[in-house]
């Protein structure tokens, strides 16, 4: 009977499938929070807040009320901890933002780093789909250095040519996208601190 | 003495990359460095040792009429375990093969192994052919980022080999650098192994 043959093949498919569900829910609920606390290591770990606040050893996190606030009103915003020393005190926060002007391959996510007075201390990309090669340059420490020492107070612009003005960086030959997402990443950080953690 | 000969058939005379020319996307796509050319070719032995494994102990109580998507089921399983693991415990490998190793489902290799070797042969037999398989795939995934890595960065395994008066070939590690280098290497290894016949 065919009608047997079709039962007897879906119950052997059934177990199969049933035995690889049940050993990838098994191993799931071993990997899951194993890699919540390998990303939140990556992205906000102590070497991360050393990079992004010189001086700091590792990042502690801000009110939520602050941070569920920035949130609610700032969509490219993903999270804000402060950097403390050694003794604990406050040397400067992190802010944690995508791009607003996307760049080739879509948004740059960026750390910001910036000291208690408001000026860029540090910078770090977490994640980008730019041209490796060309893109990628943002992350070259002659591009990354001209944000150090901006402060809020201004409103960063990316200029082709020489810089002439203190609120302006060169972009990255052949990647002006890519420049102008990440200083529009920049900006964006710049502007939450101004608002809710000055 | 069949099972050094297995071993020897998938690193030389059937080599996936150079002579069968199987599971070409991935191989083009992640290979811009030799360390993502490694990582991806181990990710891929292993999932090859595993879907062989399995379907080789059980190819006498696969159904002929549903070993397809039975394969698919087994392969798709160790590939998910791959991921997770992956994602727990290298992330930043992980993060650089990015939608790669979910595709390794559908690499033509492992469902070739399983549907020629594997599900006609005993276990010990087909993990000698997924191994010798899995590092002849290895091999020619690191060669050809080791390559494209040199050309392009100017660096080999991430360590920089140059002065910086050095200007690498971007189109290296881009898309069309992929298919020039394996074209070139394809045609190397042929000019031996014909030289090695003559």
């Amino acid at each position: 009977m065919i009608k047997n043959e079709i039962i007897k093949l879906g119950i052997v498919l059934l177990i199969i499938t049933s035995i690889a569900g049940g050993l990838l829910a098994f191993s799931n609920s071993v990997t899951a929070d194993l890699i919540v606390a390998a990303e939140e290591a990556a992205s906000s770990g102590p070497e991360v807040a050393m990079e992004v606040v010189p001086g700091s050893v590792e990042f502690q996190n801000i009110d939520e009320v602050v941070v569920n606030e920035i949130k609610d009103n700032n969509e490219k915003f993903i999270d804000a901890k402060k950097a403390v020393d050694e003794d604990g005190n406050t040397v400067g926060y992190g802010i944690r933002t995508l791009s607003i002007v996307a760049g080739y391959g879509g948004d740059i996510e960026l750390f910001v780093g910036i000291s208690p007075e408001g000026k860029i201390v540090g910078v770090k990309v977490l994640s980008m789909a730019e041209t490796p090669g060309l893109g990628t340059n943002v992350q070259k420490e002659e591009f990354k250095n001209q944000f150090e020492g901006k402060t809020v107070n201004m409103e960063i612009e990316v200029v082709k040519a020489e810089v002439d003005e203190d609120n302006q960086i060169q972009a990255v030959a052949g990647a002006t996208f890519s420049s102008n997402s990440y200083t529009s990443a920049v900006n964006n950080a710049l502007n939450i601190f101004k608002e809710y953690l000055n | 003495m069949n099972l050094v000969k297995n071993i020897k058939n998938g690193i030389i005379n059937e080599n996936p990359i150079f002579v069968q020319l199987l599971g070409m996307c991935p191989t083009l796509a992640v290979t811009t460095s030799a360390l993502n050319g490694l990582g991806m070719g181990l990710a891929t032995t292993a999932v090859l040792i595993g879907s062989n494994v399995v379907i080789a102990s059980l190819r006498k109580l696969i159904p002929n009429k549903i070993r397809i998507p039975v394969f698919i089921v087994v392969i798709a399983t160790f590939v998910t375990l791959i991921d997770m693991f992956m994602h727990a415990y290298a992330l930043e490998l992980y993060k650089s093969l990015g939608l790669f190793i979910p595709l390794i489902v559908v690499n033509c290799l492992i469902l070739g192994r399983a549907e020629s070797y594997a599900s006609k042969n005993s276990v010990t037999p087909a993990i000698f052919d997924a191994v010798g398989m899995g590092i002849g795939f290895t091999i020619a995934l690191t060669v050809l980022g080791m390559v494209r890595e040199l050309l392009g960065s100017g660096s080999l395994f991430g360590a920089s080999l140059f002065a910086d008066s050095f200007e690498p070939a971007l189109i290296m590690i881009l898309p069309p650098g992929a298919f020039l280098a394996l074209g070139f290497l394809i045609g190397f290894v042929n000019f031996i192994s014909k030289k090695r016949a003559a």
